[in-house]
């Protein structure tokens, strides 16, 4: 089965709709943050992150198998738990967050991005680039995520506060890594504008 | 053998990573006991003791990104009270163990194991756009830049489908 444009934005807005229906709140984020924001890339994946409050994490596997999904999981990796949903050529992984203040607040700092006449929940910008730069230099090393952060700090330095995300980014001890970043993209964009 | 801990709650907090390590049958991290632990407990405190436990010899560092594996008997902890609590040893590696000074506690990410390549040399890592991608990006809507991935994931899969099928011919 050849994969089109219009089906990936019919499954996304699909299983966008399934979480909204059972009141899970949820965002976007991974690769399609970068892409709703900055230069797009391909992806295979849908991410998508939950947060259960006290909801049995089998909620989440029994309401997409109740409308036809293949789920796998829950499973464990570097970057957290979640399940996976197997789509034609596609896979979407829905990120299972625990209950803390710190995911709460992810939560609360998303946003919403208009997109075909509705509004997507998304990862706020500025907790995207944090989480790029703690999975490249905390989590797994993977050059890709160091590109996102690079990319989404370039094209949505607006909507990010700059100043304080090297105070962030002591929290996971790479805060001379966050500065250098942002150097680099200061002088980028000066470049690029210019 | 005797635990000296550094504040009162985290007593309870000792016994039951204890006994997590002791019924797992394989090394767990950092990240494994936090979630064994239904999520309850700080990294920070989990690391506490856990670096109490390394002192005492009671638990082994089975490297793998700091998984570590019960070895020691049964042991009692005792309240920070009793008798003052030891000077850290300097254990090899301990820079990566330093809390953070301020800012808000992230229990998932703040003792993940460090990728083993963090690589600083941006100017050589990141591809820089050229300014002519730079503009036909910057000023184009959400809506168009996540439909043009679609089209570009589509185009992927479809080149992909083609040597398949190449393949099987």
């Amino acid at each position: 089965m050849t994969l089109a444009p219009e089906a990936l934005e019919r499954e996304l807005f699909r299983i966008l709709d399934l979480l909204a229906d059972e009141d899970i709140e949820h965002f976007l984020t991974g690769a399609q943050v970068r892409n709703l924001f900055a230069e797009p890339r391909t992806s295979g994946d849908f991410d998508i992150v939950v947060l259960l409050r006290g909801r049995p994490k089998r909620s989440v596997r029994e309401l997409f198998e109740a409308n036809g999904y293949s789920v796998e999981g829950p499973l464990k990796g570097d970057l957290g738990e979640r399940f996976v949903l197997g789509l034609p050529d596609f896979e979407a992984d829905i990120w299972l967050a625990p209950d803390t203040e710190f995911h709460r607040s992810e939560f609360g700092n998303a946003v919403r991005v208009p997109y075909g006449g509705r509004e997507l929940p998304v990862m706020a910008p500025g907790d995207y680039v944090l989480r790029k730069l703690v999975n490249y230099y905390r989590v797994r090393g993977k050059s890709n995520d160091l590109e996102d952060a690079f990319q989404v700090l370039l094209h949505a330095w607006e909507r990010i506060d700059v100043e304080g995300l090297p105070k962030r980014a002591e929290v996971y001890r790479i805060r001379k890594q966050a500065e250098a970043l942002i150097e680099k993209t200061r002088r980028e964009r000066v470049r690029l504008e210019g | 053998m005797a635990l000296r801990v550094l504040h009162n709650t985290t007593l309870e907090t000792a016994a039951k990573i204890q006994a997590v390590l002791e019924a797992a049958d394989a090394p767990l991290s950092r990240y494994e006991i936090f979630h064994r632990l239904g999520g309850s407990v700080n990294y920070r405190i989990i690391d506490s003791v856990l670096d109490h436990f390394e002192q005492l010899g009671v638990v082994r560092d089975e490297g793998k990104g700091g998984h570590v594996s019960w070895i020691g008997a049964r042991i009692q902890v005792r309240n920070a009270a009793d008798k003052p609590t030891p000077a850290k040893a300097n254990h090899p590696g301990k820079a990566q163990s330093q809390k953070p000074q301020s800012g808000p506690v992230d229990e998932w990410f703040c003792d993940m194991p460090p990728s083993e390549v963090p690589r600083d040399n941006l100017d050589r890592v990141l591809k820089v756009p050229t300014a002519t991608s730079y503009r036909m990006w910057h000023h184009r809507t959400p809506e168009e830049r996540m439909r043009a991935s679609f089209a570009l994931t589509a185009m992927a899969a479809r080149l992909r489908e083609g040597r398949r099928r190449d393949a099987r011919a």
